[in-house]
């Protein structure tokens, strides 16, 4: 009750709940099809490197007093640069695809601390990078979140059925003349772009569980790719609503508890279907 | 003069210096249906990708419907050897139809005469009451039939075929054979095969591949083409819906007369 009655009253609240309706429609939708490709490592490797643009954006901030490059600014550079590097070396260069990954999540970590040790002054911010800080999300960061999310849509909405034909195969896709290097290397930008807009809720090390949690939800309730889209997008918006409420009370981070609620929704819905199942079967 | 819809001229191929086909030369007529047989790891496989473009051959020529392979793409269905799925993967059948149609638009959704030809292709397949059920769900035979649906979707001039029977049980590739005699009549198919005896009863023609390939039609085939040039004995010669099991070198040693199905 607290919750519901400080949201009609201080303007961060209202702030976090939109935030977390524009980063919902961009995770159900790229989401659900980062589960369908099984390229959820892929979004990991992303969303860690994503701490080499912060660490550069936080240096050129305070070390250098360039004001304008923003951390999200910073996050989106990181992430396109990542999946950026990981389409050449997977598709140009023929390297193997978690090779590729293993060194994009790791390095990217590894910049990044190196940025924020060689940051003047104490690192007070360093949490909300890693596990996020949707109530501090200020009305700028909601109008990039809100263009970011317009260009996912477009994106997906114009090419989906060349998305989806490449997620089921990708060789027949290749055969009917889809340029499938082309539209992998859109995707993992589009990814990319998405884990930005996850990392300002549930920061680097959580983005990755917002992403894939609610859309695997969507598809244990679902067997239709783009209702998987809508629900997750749903389930996702409620999650972070019902972290929020549940986190502001006790006063506990509130990315952490989302992606809690994210995961025991997950394992609430395995758990009817397998019921389900068994009484069907039964 | 009728040009050949596949002309095959001396075509030598190699995967890293080891060499699966050796001066091919072949036609295939219109409206052919071509049974390729041979042993594993004759090339049937191979020649099939160089038909439709994926692979170049090293020395020779293809060319298909009077172009290039790359060029004539999109003229041509082709049903793989066996398709790797997630039986997870959120399609229905008629999803999967639908790509067939994947290069018709730039962007944007499929339009009205794309789900029109998908629901006769489905329909043309026998599997219109599909359309909506989960790809994952369907039998193998089902599957099966949904994938030359969207092979046909497009309305192919020449359609390929690789095993197309491979991984489903009698009954449906009774089913399959029975589709295939239908969808001859309008266009072309190669199809390849281990089971010789199942395509006796509709194919034209029979290209032996190992290594080498020679062409011949159905009434000239006999156990000594097979035997040289496939490299093995056929044990099995099966006609039509039922089954007969009988000495493949009596059935074969003799000009084979264009038996069909109830022949037997």
């Amino acid at each position: 009750m607290t919750f519901l009655h400080d949201l009609l009253r201080f303007p961060f609240l209202q702030y976090a709940v939109l935030a977390g309706a524009l980063t919902a429609v961009a995770g159900g939708v790229v989401g659900s099809l980062v589960v369908v490709r099984r390229t959820t490592y892929l979004a990991g490797a992303i969303s860690h490197c994503v701490l080499a643009g912060l660490g550069l954006a936080r240096y050129l901030q305070r070390g250098c007093g360039i004001s304008w490059f923003t951390p999200m600014l910073g996050a989106a550079l990181a992430a396109v640069a990542a999946a950026a590097l990981i389409a050449w070396l997977t598709m140009r260069q023929r390297q193997r695809i978690d090779t590729a990954l293993s060194m994009v999540w790791a390095v990217g970590m590894a910049i990044g601390i190196s940025f924020l040790a060689a940051t003047p002054g104490y690192q007070d911010d360093l949490m909300s990078y890693l596990f996020g800080s949707i109530l501090l999300v200020d009305p700028a960061e909601l109008a990039l979140m809100a263009g970011l999310d317009a260009l996912i849509l477009l994106a997906i909405g114009l090419f989906y059925n060349q998305f989806l034909a490449i997620a089921f195969n990708a060789d027949h896709a290749r055969l009917r003349g889809v340029r499938v290097a082309l539209f992998e290397t859109i995707f993992l930008l589009l990814t990319a772009l998405t884990v930005v807009l996850l990392v300002k809720v549930a920061g680097i090390v959580l983005a990755l569980a917002l992403l894939t949690l609610p859309a695997a939800t969507a598809g244990v309730l679902t067997r239709r790719l783009v209702p998987m889209m809508a629900l997750a997008a749903g389930i996702c918006f409620a999650m972070t609503c019902g972290g929020l409420a549940l986190s502001y009370g006790p006063e506990w981070p509130p990315g952490a508890t989302i992606v809690e609620l994210a995961a025991g929704g997950y394992l609430v819905a395995v758990g009817i279907r397998k019921l389900r199942r068994h009484a069907a079967g039964g | 003069m009728n040009e050949s819809v596949i002309d095959v001229q001396d075509v030598c191929f190699s995967y890293a210096g080891q060499e699966v086909l050796h001066n091919v030369t072949f036609q295939v007529p219109a409206r052919a249906f071509v049974a390729v047989v041979g042993p594993n790891g004759g090339g049937k496989t191979t020649l099939l990708k160089l038909i439709l473009g994926e692979l170049a051959p090293r020395f020779g020529q293809v060319r298909v419907l009077g172009g290039a392979p790359q060029k004539v793409r999109r003229r041509i269905g082709y049903v793989p050897q066996a398709l790797q799925f997630d039986p997870g993967f959120p399609v229905c059948a008629r999803d999967v139809v639908l790509m067939g149609r994947v290069d018709r638009h730039c962007a944007g959704p499929y339009r009205r005469a794309d789900r029109q030809a998908a629901a006769a292709a489905l329909a043309q397949v026998g599997m219109a009451q599909c359309a909506r059920r989960p790809f994952a769900e369907l039998s193998g035979g089902e599957r099966q039939r949904v994938l030359i649906a969207q092979a046909l979707v497009s309305g192919p001039e020449l359609l390929l075929l690789d095993e197309p029977t491979a991984s489903v049980d009698p009954a449906a590739t009774r089913q399959l054979h029975t589709l295939f005699r239908e969808l001859k009549t309008d266009r072309t198919i190669v199809m390849v095969s281990h089971n010789l005896g199942a395509v006796t009863g509709h194919a034209t023609h029979v290209l032996c591949v190992n290594r080498a390939a020679e062409m011949q039609t159905l009434a000239d085939v006999t156990a000594g083409t097979v035997r040289e040039t496939a490299g093995g004995e056929i044990a099995l010669l099966q006609h039509g819906p039922e089954c007969h099991v009988i000495d493949s070198s009596a059935a074969l040693d003799a000009p084979h007369h264009g038996a069909r199905e109830g022949d037997a």
